[in-house]
């Protein structure tokens, strides 16, 4: 799932996506606030829960109305979170150390990627969390 | 036979008297230079000498009576002249006993008119005379100034010692001052200045005058005029001087001139926009207030003349105020200049604003006087805040924009991967390449703008420094830059205590120091290898960090212009922002450090910047 107010930023990162695994799922927002109804429209609706609920989220850090920070405070109060881990990076032009660090003491956030998102900082973060389950330390990628 | 009887007559006659004056009065004989040739008893009790010790000493008479050298001179004066002198003389005698003698000296002269002999006939008036004078002995010890003889004229010599006074004085029976210095009835304030003058009257012959005041017995002020004046002998050498003063008071002239200083300067003082207030210092009650104060402080003057000084201080601080005030007021009592006091004023209607006050003091008479020039500093202290704010917003501001406007360009770099994917030709490739570095260059800017702009934020983030690492992460943060590979470097770390500091700001200025020295660095040759020398003291209190390379060097015309924003040495060598040195020295300069440049064209650059060690305890607070 990827999550940015910028189009051009989520068209970017669709496709590094698509380069980085041809047959990876993604599922795009232009803001938080439409993200986090979504989630809360499938704790309704448990039949497709498995399905639909991602493996990992990529997070813009500012955008209008809702920023990435908002979105978790929005993100725990979600029911589901017990049973699954999402793994939630936040991806930012920031490469400010308030932002990171704050994002370092956020604990739904796996990591912090600085963009221009590319094929190779993906590499670093997913090859390891797609394939083992237990929790990992913070990542800082720039 | 007759002739003869008479004789005798006389000489009975005159021995009889004699005998009769001999028991009662003091009685010596001289001869024409002085000697005596004849004494009594009382003479030589009251002299308290043995009675033939003095016979045949030459002016022994006159010296032993005669203590005051103008009264000797008068006498000398008189007696040369043939006639006879009467006064009063003061004896003090050598077991300390004190006499007064109503005194008669009479020359006797032969038939020739030539003086021979001197009958000194004296009669002890002591005890009548001290019961007439204590009362004045006591003023005397009052010392009572001396603009008080106000119609008398004091004699006094060059030590300002009082040798006589005139006549009206003596009636007065002011006596008793004979013998004092005139210092003891003037202002000890004066002193100097009467001193100089008295001098310049005793060297120079000059006439002087000058002003003072003083108290009456009422205790109003009264101003004197006194007059020095030499007095000449025979041979134009000053005697001694004496001294008239004069009340001005009675001076309409002086009065109506005092009057329109005092107009003058009341006027000044109430219609100027200073507030300003006088407080007496023995109750702390305000005597004087003007429109200033009123402005200021909302109180009129005839609700706050007679007030402590305590309800125009805040509440919350009417305990720190008053010890300030008592501070500043022990500094004016020891004749060191106040200081300027800063405090929380309280208005009429409640209202707290800040003020300070300029202090100063005057004395009159027993009473100390205080002044407090009052400045509203409200609005200064609205302006320093303001200021402080703005800096801050723009601080913030530059921070923001740097942020922004790189989302775009990250925005742009993640489109220039993509199409850097694309089949390109050559051309194509070439032009994107060219795009990517100038987007790169873009973002290191605002990378450093926005680090720059948070420089004064990052102090309360302060940790401790670990210098190895923090060498060894730029050294790994700038691999991969131009002509890093080439680069020797040599690092030296000499730490004598813990350095405490911002992680993130010496992260910068190492890395800003070393990578100015790649970027300068010459190209390897036979000769050269290109070194970069990191030396790093840590003390105590400071932290040297000294960057050194034996590389292109800065010219002379440019080295002042180094650590400017934007300032870049040279076209062929463009990376870097322009403001990594600046940055450098922003974060010396915060922290109350230093940055030195020294270079030497061809040979090499030297960057020294010194840093405080922010160690608990070392850390100031501002």
């Amino acid at each position: 799932m990827l999550i940015d107010d910028n189009k051009i930023d989520l068209f970017v990162n669709q496709r590094i996506l698509e380069k980085y695994n041809p047959n990876v799922k993604t599922r795009v927002f232009n803001n938080a606030i439409s993200a986090i109804s979504f989630f809360k429209l499938m704790e309704l609706n448990a039949n497709i829960k498995s399905v639909a609920i991602p493996d990992v989220i990529l997070l813009d850090v500012n955008m209008p109305e809702m920023n990435g920070f908002n979105f978790f405070e929005e993100f725990k109060q979600l029911n589901f979170m017990n049973t699954r881990t999402i793994e939630i990076y936040m991806v930012s032009s920031s490469m400010c150390p308030d932002d990171i660090n704050k994002a370092r003491n956020e604990p739904y956030c796996a990591g912090y990627i600085t963009k221009p998102l590319t094929v190779n900082k993906l590499k670093k973060v997913l090859q390891k969390s797609v394939n083992i389950e237990q929790h990992e330390p913070f990542k800082k990628i720039i | 036979m007759s002739k003869e009887l008479e004789y005798t007559n006389s000489n009975i006659q005159e021995k009889a008297l004699l005998a009769s004056l001999d028991s009662h009065l003091i009685v010596a004989i001289s001869d024409a230079v002085g000697r005596i040739i004849y004494q009594n008893e009382n003479f030589t009790k009251i002299l308290n000498v043995p009675r033939n010790s003095t016979i045949g000493q030459a002016n022994h008479l006159l010296n032993a009576l005669i203590q005051s050298k103008t009264v000797f001179w008068e006498i000398w004066k008189a007696i040369l002249a043939g006639e006879t002198w009467r006064g009063i003389l003061f004896h003090k005698s050598d077991n300390g006993k004190s006499h007064w003698l109503d005194t008669t000296i009479e020359p006797v002269k032969n038939e020739e008119g030539q003086v021979i002999k001197y009958i000194t006939v004296g009669s002890d008036i002591t005890n009548y005379y001290c019961n007439n004078t204590s009362k004045n002995s006591i003023q005397c010890q009052e010392k009572r100034l001396i603009e008080n003889f106000t119609d008398d004229v004091l004699y006094i010599n060059k030590y300002g010692k009082i040798i006589n006074t005139s006549k009206s004085a003596i009636n007065n029976s002011y006596n008793s001052i004979i013998g004092l210095y005139i210092y003891d009835f003037v202002n000890p304030v004066n002193h100097d200045y009467i001193k100089n003058q008295v001098e310049k009257v005793f060297t120079k012959g000059k006439v002087c005058k000058y002003q003072s005041m003083g108290l009456s017995e009422k205790g109003n002020q009264v101003f004197f005029i006194s007059k020095l004046k030499p007095v000449f002998n025979l041979d134009n050498e000053i005697i001694y001087a004496t001294i008239k003063s004069k009340k001005l008071k009675n001076s309409a002239k002086a009065t109506s001139q005092l009057k329109a200083i005092e107009t003058k300067y009341s006027n000044i003082f109430q219609s100027i926009n200073v507030g300003i207030l006088v407080v007496a210092n023995s109750v702390g009650n305000i005597i004087e207030w003007n429109k200033g104060a009123e402005l200021a402080f909302g109180y009129s003057s005839s609700e706050i003349i007679g007030e402590p000084l305590t309800v125009l201080i805040s509440k919350n601080q009417v305990d720190t105020g008053v010890k300030e005030l008592l501070k500043a007021k022990d500094k004016l009592d020891n004749d060191t200049y106040g200081d300027n006091i800063e405090m929380l004023g309280l208005r009429k209607n409640g209202e707290e604003f800040p003020v300070e006050f300029a202090m100063s003091n005057w004395q009159n008479g027993k009473e100390k006087f205080y002044c407090a020039f009052m400045l509203d500093i409200s609005k200064r202290k609205k302006l320093e805040e303001k200021l402080k704010k703005t800096t801050k917003d723009l601080e913030l501001f530059l921070y923001r924009s740097a942020h922004d406007l790189k989302a775009p360009l990250t925005s742009a770099e993640g489109l220039l991967h993509l199409l850097k994917e694309e089949k390109l030709n050559n051309r194509t490739t070439l032009l994107v390449n060219m795009l990517d570095e100038t987007l790169e260059k873009g973002r290191l800017l605002l990378d450093d703008l926005a680090f720059a702009s948070i420089i004064s934020e990052k102090r309360r983030d302060i940790t401790m420094i670990d210098f190895d690492e923090k060498i060894n992460k730029a050294l790994v943060a700038l691999n991969g830059i131009k002509n890093f590979d080439n680069i020797k470097f040599e690092v030296a770390i000499n730490q004598r205590a813990d350095f405490y500091f911002n992680q993130e700001l010496i992260d910068s200025i190492v890395q800003n120091l070393i990578h100015n020295t790649v970027c300068f660095a010459k190209p390897e040759t036979n000769n050269i290898i290109p070194t970069t020398c990191i030396q790093i003291n840590v003390s105590d209190t400071h932290a040297f960090i000294t960057v050194s390379d034996n590389g292109l060097g800065i010219h002379e015309d440019h080295i002042d212009k180094v650590f400017d924003l934007y300032f870049k040495a040279s076209t062929v060598h463009t990376e870097g922002t322009g403001l990594g040195l600046y940055i450098v020295k922003r974060i010396a300069e915060d922290f109350n450090g230093s940055v030195r440049v020294t270079s030497k064209l061809n040979e090499g650059t030297t960057f020294e910047v010194q840093l405080p060690n922010l160690k608990e305890g070392n850390v100031n607070n501002d």
